[in-house]
């Protein structure tokens, strides 16, 4: 018999880095979903086939998620949706391919204590958890790593957005580990101090106080990537947030940063594409994304 | 519920005001749909069941007015009026009020006077004594009528006559059956009661009924509102003059009443209230003297404020009426978040005198001509060939000589060239904030720039003592100084805005006292000075730093610290600064942001003391660097400044803007300076001070370089 499973995409919107100390994030899922399908094998073995990708990587989510047990069986692991121009996005294909793989073996939507353990186990202990919660739950979520607790939020009124893409791919667990060797104690402290309040304004889902949150949070963010060295506004985020703060519009990278996605935020759709019309210069692709509700899914089939 | 205090409300979008409110408490969720999805207005069916002959429904714009402080409660006003300006005036009018307490609102009885008039008396005087005699039954008798409102703590609470003659000679008997109402309006329910007594009450005059209905005169529900205002002297005495000319020209308190009404009845519909009753009562209640008057006594308080007084009839009601057919008026009146019918008239009498003191304000300060006057002048100052530093003179003296022509701005223009050899009498410095703001306030360092001789002050002798400035600080400050004439009339050129956190108030303020210093010879020295000004500084301030007064005075960059008291270090930098200050629209917030950072404090005050030991070393270190001139390393410490006061949330899309628009245009470092919140910032810009400087004005910034004489 065959299942299939999919679980979402996602991009942290706020509290990027804070997370890891207690901070609460804010983070959403899209609409570009990992599907995993599970069946039968003919001849017993295993059989793992990643269409539309080179494969790099999705062994080892399967030996995570199997405890390295690889059952006879027919995988066809699709992260397609994920990818740009050949490129990879950044916005949490292994996380939702984890998720559905699991969802998809197991013939359960409930499989979120395990989809964090596997994961840990991938990461080797690092990371905050935050992109398997979204796969898990969908939505727009409030995310706090000490409990893996997570607050489903609404969308704010009067608040459009658009996925800017970098074209160029970024690694989180660099960054992570780099923050793990030095530690500026006034920026963190800083950070610390910034990124609950933009949490806060996400919850009250105001959107003129989540935009003007965001310039605060923004130079808070910057000051961390100089004083850890985490180039979290290059390639390309750096002039594009100036750009949109100037233009009266938030411009921020999307979680670890340093390449991959940002977001543009701003009152409307209109105001949104006049300023990447106004700034093509500045922008190598946008990426089509809506926040997606639905988590985790066992589909029909 | 929040604060009243909502900034910005008319820059909104319809929508988004409405989530505004939502999201601050005084909207409840459903209405909000409601007002959204235009659910509130009153469907035709249900008008239909309300009035005759009904061929549709009408529509008038509903506003709100925030900022009111009513009896220490904080409130929205919902307003429904079709004239522009009113909800613009009872709102700054209300924000004005906050700062001296708001409206305070009294009243000692709420009683509806049912009246029962009774004519072919025979004996009138015998009548009225019988009926003082079966006052307690007839009392009994009308509670028994309504032994609901009895029930709920209303009910007769006493019964009074009043005798007059008609036109023929004939005695009429009128008797008041005064009823307290509770939240109720209660029109029908003291009509009921009337009709119901008048037999008995006919019977013990011995004469016939010949009306029962209730009186809209409501002068045993009177409501008394007061408010204090900080304006400046002339503004004050304005306004204190236009109301004693209503107080005595019927003609002229026709109108002024008139703008009364402008807001009580603007609020009695939108809580769905008889307006017209309310009308009708609040102008016979005008007139009560025989002599239509003002319904508002405007005076001088004994701390020279301006205190404004209004007595109004008000009897109206939170239950019952229209508020139980129409969604629009229940909407209205949970948007005031009155409890009770007394709260309400309280609102109501609030806004009654907020909308007098706009009205008055508008027409003291300006007139309404006089706003196209000044327009003109400045066209004609402009073609004139005025200098920014002559430019608001010239315009003042044009519109003052009535005659807006090119040779009359010509002749002032001489006059004024004339006059400029004299310098200023006292001179004072602004400040700017280089690093270390809100840290300063928690005992570390903060290292300031002077704005050199921002401010002048020149005195001449007059009539009497003349100022643009608020009584109470020009009154607080020349008793600081030690003067006791006051035949000086005191002009104040400045560079400096006001509000946007340089400093201004502590620069006047050193400025007069110089002035004073210099011209009566009372030898005061420059540290006396300052503590002049740091009085005074309280006034304006509360808690002042003391940091203001201190580069007001000594107008050199200095280290401070304020650790169980101010102490200042000299700092010599090799040259002056190339510093670019600028500022937009928001006026800074210094005592929200300073009190806003203290709330947030004590909720981690780990972080908090981490960023501030922080801010305390880039002070310290920028104080070298400033020394030994090094502007790119300076600038650098104030980018890091910039982000720890991003952390703390004291900036705002606009500084931030302004500063990226510097950074990109050249500048080393850009921060906010000052509390934040609004205000201004400061760029250091070697090399670059005109490209910082152009670029932030071509973006509608006003920018202010210290070195310069010219502010642009």
């Amino acid at each position: 018999m065959t299942t299939v499973a999919s679980a979402p995409g996602k991009i942290v919107l706020a509290g990027e880095y804070a997370v890891l100390w207690e901070s609460p994030a804010i983070c959403m899922a899209v609409n570009r979903r990992a599907v995993a399908t599970v069946a039968p094998s003919a001849d017993g073995r295993c059989h793992v086939s990643t269409p539309g990708f080179g494969g790099h990587g999705r062994f080892r989510i399967l030996d995570a998620v199997t405890g390295g047990k690889r059952p006879s069986c027919d995988f066809e692991l699709d992260t397609s949706a994920f990818m740009m121009n050949d490129r990879k996005t950044g916005i949490g294909s292994s996380a939702a391919l984890t998720v559905a793989l699991l969802a998809a073996l197991e013939k359960s939507e409930d499989i979120y204590q395990r989809a964090l353990d596997a994961h840990r186990h991938l990461q080797q202990g690092a990371g905050s958890g935050i992109d398997i919660a979204t796969a898990v739950h969908g939505g727009l979520l409030e995310y706090r790593m000490t409990t893996r607790a997570v607050t489903r939020l609404e969308w704010p009124q009067g608040l459009a957005f658009r996925v800017i893409w970098t074209g160029v791919p970024a690694s989180t667990e660099a960054k992570l580990s780099r923050l793990a060797k030095k530690a500026s104690q006034p920026s963190r402290s800083a950070l610390l101090l910034a990124a609950p309040r933009i949490c806060e304004a996400w919850r009250t889902g105001e959107a003129g106080d989540i935009l003007a949150e965001y310039v605060s949070y923004i130079g808070v963010l910057r000051q961390f990537s100089i004083d850890h060295d985490l180039g979290i506004f290059d390639a390309g985020h750096d002039e594009l947030t100036d750009a949109a703060m100037v233009d009266g519009l938030v411009y921020k990278p999307a979680g670890a940063g340093g390449g991959d996605v940002g977001l543009l935020f701003g009152r409307s759709n209109a105001d949104l594409d006049a300023f990447l019309r106004r700034r093509a210069n500045l922008v190598r692709g946008v990426l089509d994304c809506k926040l997606e509700h639905d988590g985790v899914r066992l589909e029909a089939r | 519920m929040s604060d009243s205090r909502i900034r910005g409300l008319y820059n909104l979008p319809v929508a988004e005001r409405i989530a505004r409110l939502e999201a601050l408490g005084w909207l409840a969720a459903a209405d909000a749909r409601a007002l959204t999805g235009g659910h509130h207005v009153l469907s035709v069916g249900a008008a239909d069941r309300m009035i005759e002959n009904v061929i549709g429904v009408f529509g008038l714009p509903l506003a709100v007015a925030p900022n009111f402080l009513v009896n220490g409660r904080d409130c929205v006003v919902p307003l429904v009026v079709e004239e522009p300006s009113i909800v613009a005036g009872l709102s700054s009018a209300a924000a004005l009020a906050r700062g001296s307490g708001g409206f305070e609102v009294t009243n000692t009885e709420s009683l509806l006077i049912g009246q029962v008039h009774v004519t072919g008396v025979a004996d009138a005087d015998h009548a009225v004594e019988t009926l003082q005699g079966r006052k307690e039954a007839l009392i009994d008798a009308a509670n028994a009528v309504h032994p609901r409102l009895a029930a709920r703590g209303g009910g007769v609470r006493d019964v009074e006559c009043r005798l007059f003659e008609l036109p023929d000679g004939a005695p009429a008997i009128a008797v008041h059956l005064l009823i307290d109402t509770c939240d109720a309006m209660g029109a029908n329910l003291v009509n009921t009661i009337c009709e119901a007594l008048a037999p008995d009450i006919a019977a013990a005059c011995d004469g016939r009924v010949a009306l029962r209905i209730l009186s809209n005169l409501a002068d045993r529900s009177l409501y008394t509102a007061r408010a204090r205002f900080v304006l400046p002297d002339s503004q004050r005495d304005a306004i204190i003059l236009a109301n004693d000319i209503a107080l005595a020209d019927p003609y002229r308190a026709t109108t002024h009443n008139k703008g009364v009404m402008n807001g009580v009845d603007a609020v009695a519909i939108a809580t769905g209230n008889d307006w017209r009753a309310i009308e009708a009562g609040v102008h016979a209640f005008a007139a009560r003297s025989g002599h239509y008057r003002s319904l508002t006594r405007w005076s001088v308080a004994d701390d020279g404020r301006l205190l404004g007084e209004i007595t109004l009839p008000l009897k109206v009601g939170t239950v019952g009426g229209t508020l139980a057919s129409n969604p629009a008026a229940a909407l209205g009146l949970a948007l005031t978040g009155a409890a009770s019918a007394d709260e309400l008239a309280s609102i109501m009498a609030a806004a009654g005198l907020a909308q007098n003191f706009a009205a008055l304000r508008a027409l003291a300060t300006s007139g309404i001509q006089a706003g196209h006057m000044k327009l003109h002048a400045r066209s004609v100052a402009a073609a004139a060939g005025a200098s920014d530093a002559q430019f608001a003179t010239v315009v003042d003296k044009l519109v003052a000589s009535g005659d807006i022509k090119d040779w009359k701005a010509r002749e002032i223009i001489a006059d004024l060239q004339g006059t400029d050899a004299a310098m200023p009498q006292g001179s004072a410095a602004g400040k700017i904030i280089l690093l270390g703001e809100h840290g300063v306030v928690y005992g570390r360092q903060a290292l300031a720039l002077p704005i050199p001789a921002a401010v002048g002050v020149t005195l001449t002798e007059a009539p009497s003592l003349s100022h643009d400035l608020p009584g109470v600080f020009v009154d607080r400050l020349l008793a600081e100084i030690g003067v006791a004439q006051t035949n000086w009339r005191i002009d104040i050129e400045s560079r400096l805005p006001f509000g946007k956190g340089l400093g201004s108030s502590a620069a006047v303020a050193v400025a007069i006292a110089r002035a004073f210093n210099s011209q009566l010879d009372l030898g005061l020295d420059d540290e006396r000075i300052n503590a002049i000004a740091f009085e005074s500084e309280k006034l304006a301030h509360g808690t002042p730093s003391g940091v203001d007064n201190t580069l007001a005075t000594y107008a050199k960059p200095m280290l401070f610290c304020n650790d169980n008291g101010l102490s200042f270090e000299l700092v010599e930098p090799p040259e002056a600064p190339p510093v670019v200050v600028a500022w937009g629209e928001e006026t800074g917030a210094t005592k929200e942001m300073v009190d806003g950072v203290r709330g947030r404090y004590s909720a981690a005050p780990a972080h908090f003391d981490a960023l501030f030991d922080e801010m305390g070393q880039l002070s310290t270190d920028g104080a070298q660097l400033l020394r030994e001139g090094d502007w790119s390393g300076l600038g650098m410490l104030m980018n890091l400044c910039h982000g720890l006061l991003n952390a703390i949330g004291v900036s705002t899309p606009e500084l931030e803007r302004m500063i990226t628009l510097a950074r990109q245009s050249g500048a080393a470092g850009a921060k906010l300076t000052g509390a934040g919140g609004g205000g201004s910032i400061v760029a250091l810009c070697p090399g670059s001070v005109a490209d910082v400087a152009e670029a932030l004005r071509r973006s509608g910034y006003n920018t202010l370089v210290p070195g310069d004489r010219e502010q642009s």
